[in-house]
Formats: C-alpha cells, structure tokens, sequence
C-alpha cells in the first residue's frame, strides 16, 4: 500500500508540474523556430530576439513598465505596511471595517472595475491621464497584498521583544526602527516584490489609466496578440521568464543562505 | 530588615481588563536591595502587579512610586527598572554582545565603556566567549543567562523576573536557583520574582507575598508564611496541608487532644510532617485510632494516607531515617497532633 | 497621562492617515463617482470621443445634469438581454472552472503536502513560480495551443486520435482551461495550508482503528481541509467572474463574460452610465458570497472562544 501511495504521489506531482510548466517550455521552445508558423519547425533561430533588440519603441515600453513597477511598488509598500500596522496594532476604530474593506476589496474585485473607477476619477478631476496616473492606480491595487503579507508576518510577531527593548529604555519609535523593522523587512521585501511583479504583468488597469505616451509592455503585447499569434510574442515572453526566473533563483539563493 | 523609605511602592493600586480586576487596591512596599517573591497561581494578579512596577501597564486607580519618585504616568523606556522575561526575548538578529549592550546603546554610553561592561556581565553570568554567537547557536539555559545579562547591564536599581526557573528541567532549575541568589548578593540590587512555585520563592526570596484573586493574602519571609498561614488558602498554596475541620467529632477531638483552645476554631491546619503515627501495639492506646491507607515513597521521606474512623483522610510525612519500621497499607496505627502543630485559620 | 498620550495619538495618527488618506483619494472616492454615475438619467447616453479632453467635456455636463438620480441605467440592464446572458454565464463559467480547479489542484496538493518535509518547500516554491511571471504570457501560450492551427490538435491529428481539429478555441472550454490555468496557485496554497496543516497523527490513529486509506482520506482529510476549499474556491471564483483577459483571448464572439461586456461598453460604445451600473451589479453579485464567508467566519471563531 505504501508504495501504492508514493506512485500516486509522484503521479500527481508529475502531472501537476506538466500542466503548468508544459505551455511556458511551450513558448520558450517556440521563441527559437525559424518559422513563423507554430505548427511548422523551420530549425532553431535567434532572428526573432535579433529583431526585438531593435524595436525602439519596444524597448521603451519595457522601460516605462520597470519605470511604473518601480515607483508603485515603493508607495505600495510604504502605504502597505503602513495599514498593516494600523491593523494589527490599533484594535478597534472607528471606520475600522471601511479602512479594512478598502484594503482589501482590490484584492476579490475585478480589475476592470478598479480601471473603470479610476479613470473616472481622473476625468473628473481633470488630471491627464499618463505616467504617474498608471503609478497612482497601480500602487492602489497593489497595497492590499503588501498589507496581507506584512499583516501576517505581524501579527506572529512576538511582542514581548518589543516590550525587552522599551524596558531597556529604547522609546517607541527607537524600538521599532532597531527591533520591529528589521525582523519584519523580509516580509516587507517580499510584499515590495510581489507589487513589483503584479505592476509589471498588469493590463486591464493601466490599459484605462494610461495615457497616449505612456503605454505599458503589456498593453504594447495584448495589442499584439489580438492579431494572432507570433514568434515575437514568444520571444518577449521567453525574455520576460528568463528575468523573472533569475529573480526568483536569486531570491531562493539569498534566503538559503542566509538561514544557514 | 528594610531601612529608609521603601526602593518600590505601590499605593492602593487597581487594574482592571474588561469587568475583571486583575489587581484590586493592592499596596506593598519592597525594600532596596532585597530579594521579593510574588507568589500566588495562575490568574492571581502576579504578572499584572509586575507589568505594573515596569510601566506596562497603567493602573486604573492608585500610584506607583519607584525611589522618591511617582512613575505611575512614566512608560518603561524612562523607569530604573528591568525586566527578565519568561520567554527571555533575546533580539534574534542581534549577537550576544550586541543584546547585552542594546541597553547600554540607549543611554548613549560611549563605545569603550559599553565593552567593558557587557565583559563584566558576561563574566557575572560565566558565558565568556560566546559573546559573538547568536540566540538560535545558544542552548536554554544559555540564553537565560544572557537574559539576565542584558537585564542587569544597566546597573538597575530593581530587577523583575518574571518565571524564571519555568522553562528549565529540574538539575538546572536547582542550580539555577543558586546562582541567582548569588548574583543577587553580589551585586545588590533589588530582585523581584514572579512565581507560581512556592518552592522557587521559598529558596531564593526573602520575603514572600502571596496573592490569590488581585489581592494580597499574605506578606513575610517564607519560615513566617509556612509556620503560620494567615488563611486556609495560603496554608493549601503554600507546601502540604491537612486542614481539621472543628465541627466534625473525631477531628475535635484529635484536635482537643492536641490543645483545648483550638478545638474551638472553624479550621485548623496542620502540617503532615508534624502528625504523629504509631503503630496500634507502640501508642498504647494514646491518640486516635487509624488505618494505613496508602503510600508514597519520596526517597528521603514518605507519605502516608492515613484514614480516621469518620473517614477523613490525613497526609502525614515521616522521614526515613531508618530507626522505624515503615507502616504498610492496611496497618493499624494511632495518629497525634503536638499542640504547637496546631495552626488556628480564621478564613 | 496627557503629554504621553498626546505624543502616542499623533504618531498613531499619522501611521493610519497615510494610507487611509491614500485609500479615500484612490478607491472610496472612485468608487462613490462610480455609483453616482450609475445612477445618473439615461438620457445622458451621448459616446464621447477619442481625445482626452472631451471625455471631460462630456463628463461635465454628466455631473451637470446629475439633479435628479435615476435607476434608469438599471432598468436597462435588466431589460439588456446581453448583460443578462453575460452575468449567466460568467457565473457560469466561473463555478465550473472553480470546479476543475479543485479538481487539479487537491491531488497535486496532497502529494506536495504528503512528501518529505525536506522538499516540500522546493516543490511548493516550484508549483508558485509560473505566478509570478506574466498573466498575459500564459493566456497567450494557451492561444498557440489550442488554436485549430495549434499545437493541440497539430499533435493529435499527427498520431491520428481525432480526424478535425477539435474547435476548442474560442469556447467557453478553453476559458475554462485558461482560468484553470492561471488561478491554479490560488486554490493551490490555501489547500496545500489545510492539509499540510492536520496533524499525521490523525491518519495513524484511523488506521490503527481499522480505516483504509481511501476511507482516511475521505473521512478525516478531506473534511478537515474544508476551509482550505472554501478559501480557494472563494479565491478563484470571486475574480473569475470579472475576468477579462482570459475571455478576451481565448474567448469568441458567442462568448459572453462580464469584463468582456463592460470593456466593451467602456471603450468601443463608450456607454458610461450602463458600464458603471453593469459595474456596481457585479460587485454585489460578488460581495455577496464574501459576506457570507465572513459571517461564517465570525461564527466559527466565537464558537472556538
């Protein structure tokens, strides 16, 4: 029965994996045919990044979309633990469930009602939609995960280290710059990080509240793509991965090490 | 005894959380230099009262005085006082030093000088050299000394201690025990301890006050509490107990044996180690007859159930020193109360 | 009392102000403009055009005649038979692939969860990574898939299983498969933390009393990991409904979702006031099922207090 068990297991885990890596290895795979039709292998080539290399205005996009994900993901974070402490610190205020419910009902909402609402914000306030209008809206929708991740870590924390360093004689501020901060700054780094990534890979949002020159990577790729599809594409996308995957394993390694 | 005003006063101190007050007008003096213990179980109060002293928490009536001065409206960053913790709550992300000399920091005292005193502490609590490694390289015992390090680097003035024998094993604890007595002569500095262990307070305190429900029950040096429980409840708390009950015949009468004038109290308490057994054949018909219920044997000594003719059980302890043959279950014996054994309870 | 108080209270302050104010400027007050102008008079129905500053102009004279509210948008919803079918069928569409979702990611779960205690982080952080790279890029890889011309059915017509292409495209199955696809995390971590979380002692016990696996399984494992399901149901269901790319994408023109819709409305018919009163429905079609969550919640915790 046991073994029964563990080919069940590795059965699951192996289908599971293949479903979800199957279509990336996919992508990646194709990004290098000679050809431009899927179903057609023409040989393995490069012609396709040859050619992104040199789409100006791509290169563009890719710099306002880091540009974007940079700047909202440092208000999110801010604003994000911000909330987080309120949360987990202030017990019960007035307004409470309203502070509550509009941090994280981006979270369950769909996006292109936070993008509907958004654009008409700025409308009605007359505020020309560009850069910073894709920043304000991405930093909104965003906040509500740093506060998740940095609530969670929060709310574990012990308080009775916060109280050694008060009796010690650091003052409020004093203790939570020394002790608080630091012991919550990886869950602080992995909010800004996943604020980061949801910026970036965002379309619906920036798609209502970017303006004329201000238009995102995955605006420029969506437009692309509803053209049908096209090594391009996948050669972008296997670009985007390869980024993202030497993040991660980066991120892996530095947690690996320093645990040791 | 306590000379001068009092290092630590507390004036009809009241905490309340919710409808429940977890310390009720309570006042209590404790004098410099001394080694106090708050005794009491879980739920007594004991932990509010020291939160309190350290300015954790506020009280909802009554003052706070540390000195001369009225620290009741102080927050802990600004009173001479420092507490142990249960939990130890050693900064993780920092070394040993970099714990010990946090303090210190605060005060901004230069960096020389900061060296030198985490070295004396280190010294003090015998963990020279490890003074670079960090919280989760230490064992327990070893972090426990480096609570108590970080605690006292700043010369206070009162330390709090807040269980601090709970987490270790019972060889340890012992020592332990020791140790903090030692440290406490040493350097003279006012020791408060917070226990449920009546033994731990016994051993390290010299003075006990013991608390049940917020309030005080009794105050003094541990010989005082245990040959003279002011209450049915700190006689129970406070080592093993029989309590005689004046209204039942048989128990009267063991007590009227004993001494006229107690038989007429409500309750009286009696030590197990002050009740006499003798076998039926070696009484010669002195004192009340009895039969050997059960037994424990404690190694140095051992404790007997003795069960009365009315039913009433009685823990007696008798050494073994060897002299006696021990009793058996189901031994007939005979059981007599020394007058002096004989504790008047009023409540 | 009061300089320590004071001094506490304007640091608390401030600490809950920032993204309070931020929140108020940024989503309550949108929010609020979104249900006023759903409830504006359908008379206002004129499509802005392209160039930033009319959809001003044309927003003016909306606030304008904002005198007198007007359920009008509403009324027209309902008497839209598109946005009928669209809410039918993103409710639709969104419980099935919640369904199959389940379906994936419980076994995969399991068998994270059941191995050893050493790899179990690597393997969880492996089935999370696909998260983080682009939505978009893996909606996309699933158009070369499964398209006519596609992978698919390049692979299956090759070894000769099926004659025609399988016309999944542009079906409500491939949005299934697509939402299936991308929300698989979001079902995945709240089951692997239900199960990971029961104790393995509670399976030696059913099997020293006599229980099969399968029966351990179903009897204490399962239900154990209830609340597991209820949150990634809730997590995959929720923004399911108001899906856009992924209907977009996979999707055809007898396709129907909600996003879909009010994109649609927004920007091709520029029809703000049926779009904002399309939006708000949405909402409470969804803050329904999470009111219920929460009041369970609640209950369960006061049950445990």
């Amino acid at each position: 029965m046991r073994a029964g068990a563990s080919i069940a297991r590795t059965g699951a885990l192996a289908a599971g994996f293949a479903f979800l890596y199957g279509p990336i290895l996919l992508l990646v795979i194709y990004s290098f045919n000679a050809s431009r039709l899927v179903t057609v292998w023409g040989g393995v080539s490069t012609r396709w990044y040859a050619a992104l290399l040199q789409d100006a205005q791509l290169i563009a996009r890719v710099r306002i979309s880091l540009l974007v994900a940079m700047f909202s993901a440092l208000i999110a974070t801010f604003n994000g633990t911000l909330a987080a402490i309120a949360l987990v610190r202030f017990g019960r205020f007035r307004t409470r469930t309203l502070f509550a419910g509009a941090i994280y009902a981006p979270l369950v909402m769909p996006e292109v009602i936070l993008g509907l609402s958004l654009l008409l914000l700025f409308v009605a306030l007359g505020i020309e939609r560009g850069f910073w209008t894709i920043v304000a809206a991405h930093a909104t929708f965003t906040m509500c995960f740093v506060t998740v991740i940095v609530q969670s870590r929060l709310v574990n924390f012990d308080r009775a280290l916060e109280e050694a360093a008060m009796d010690l004689g650091a003052g409020p501020v004093r203790t939570f710059t020394a002790i608080t901060l630091p012991l919550i700054r990886p869950a602080i780094v992995a909010g800004f990080l996943l604020a980061f990534t949801l910026s970036l890979d965002d379309l619906v949002i920036a798609s209502f509240t970017a303006g004329p020159g201000s238009t995102t990577l995955p605006m420029r790729v969506y437009s692309q793509v509803r053209l049908g599809v096209s090594p391009e594409i996948n050669a972008i996308s296997t670009l985007m991965l390869a980024v993202v995957g030497i993040v991660l394993l980066s991120v892996a390694a530095l947690s690996r090490r320093r645990a040791q | 005894m306590t000379s001068g005003a009092p290092l630590v006063r507390l004036d009809g101190v009241t905490k309340r959380f919710g409808a429940v007050a977890a310390v009720h007008d309570l006042s209590l003096d404790i004098a410099a230099g001394e080694f106090f213990a708050l005794l009491g179980p879980s739920g007594c109060g004991k932990t509010t009262l020291m939160r309190l002293i350290a300015g954790f928490e506020q009280p909802d009536a009554g003052r706070v005085f540390i000195g001369n001065d009225d620290v009741t409206d102080v927050p802990p960053h600004k009173r001479p006082v420092n507490m142990m913790f249960q939990s130890y709550a050693l900064f993780p992300h920092m070394s040993v030093e970099k714990n010990i000399a946090f303090g210190l920091k605060q005060e901004g005292m230069p960096r020389a000088e900061i060296s030198e005193r985490v070295a004396e502490m280190l010294r003090l609590v015998q963990l020279e050299g490890l003074g670079k490694r960090r919280p989760d390289q230490l064992s327990g015992g070893q972090k426990q000394r480096v609570a108590l390090a970080r605690a006292l680097a700043k010369r206070p003035k009162l330390l709090l201690l807040d269980e601090p024998l709970a987490a270790l094993d019972r060889k340890l604890r012992e020592q332990t025990q020791f140790e903090l007595k030692e440290v406490q002569r040493r350097l003279g500095t006012a020791f408060v301890v917070v226990t449920h262990d009546q033994e731990e307070a016994s051993v390290m305190a010299s003075r006990i006050a013991v608390m049940r429900a917020g309030k005080l029950e009794q105050i003094g040096t541990p010989a005082e509490i245990y040959a003279r429980p002011a209450s049915r409840f700190v006689a129970e708390f406070f080592g093993d107990i029989n309590i005689l009950d004046g209204d039942v015949r048989s128990e009267r009468e063991l007590l009227i044996a004993a001494d006229e004038s107690t038989g007429r109290s409500a309750a009286t308490a009696v030590r197990p180690e002050r009740i006499v057994v003798e076998s039926e054949a070696a009484a010669a018909s002195a004192g009340l007859p009895a039969i050997v219920d059960d037994l424990a044997f404690r190694g140095s000594d051992t404790l007997y159930r003795v069960r009365l003719q009315s039913g009433k059980i009685l823990r007696v302890v008798a050494s073994n020193s060897g002299d006696r043959n021990a009793f058996r279950p189901g031994d007939k014996v005979r059981v007599q109360i020394p007058p002096d054994a004989c504790i008047p309870l009023s409540h | 009392m009061d300089s320590r108080w004071t001094a506490r209270a304007h640091r608390d302050w401030l600490v809950l102000a920032i993204p309070y104010g931020w929140l108020l400027i940024f989503f309550l007050a949108p929010f609020a403009l979104v249900l006023k102008i759903s409830l504006s008079q359908s008379a206002l129905r004129q499509p802005p055009y392209e160039p930033v500053f009319s959809w001003s102009d044309s927003f003016q004279s909306l606030l304008g005649k904002l005198s007198t509210l007007s359920l009008d948008s509403f009324g027209g919803l309902l008497s839209d038979s598109l946005y009928l079918e669209s809410y039918i069928s993103s409710v639709l569409v969104a419980a099935v692939s919640t369904i199959v979702t389940l379906l994936v990611a419980y076994p995969f779960a399991l068998a994270i969860a059941r191995s050893s205690p050493k790899i179990r982080p690597i393997l969880l952080g492996l089935a999370i990574a696909p998260f983080w790279t682009s939505f978009l890029i893996r909606v996309y890889a699933w158009i070369a898939i499964l398209k006519d011309e596609g992978l698919l059915n390049h692979f299956l017509l090759s070894i000769g299983v099926i004659d025609a292409p399988l016309g999944i495209f542009a079906t409500n199955t491939a949005i299934v498969i697509g939402i299936v696809y991308s929300y698989l995390p979001f079902m995945l971590l709240p089951l692997y933390a239900a199960i990971e979380g029961q104790d393995p002692a509670l399976l030696e016990a059913a099997a020293d009393l006599g229980a099969s696996p399968w029966r351990a399984f179903s009897r204490i494992t399962l239900p154990l990991s209830a609340r597991g399901i209820v949150a990634g149901s809730l997590l995959v269901f929720i923004p399911a409904v108001g899906e856009f790319v992924i209907p977009d994408l996979l999707g055809g023109s007898d396709t129907l979702m909600i996003g879909r819709t009010l994109w649609n409305d927004f920007f091709l018919n520029r029809d703000w006031p049926t779009a904002s009163a399309a939006a708000i429905v949405l909402l409470i079609l969804l803050v329904g099922p999470l009111l219920v969550y929460e009041r369970v919640q609640l209950r369960e915790e006061r049950q445990r207090a």
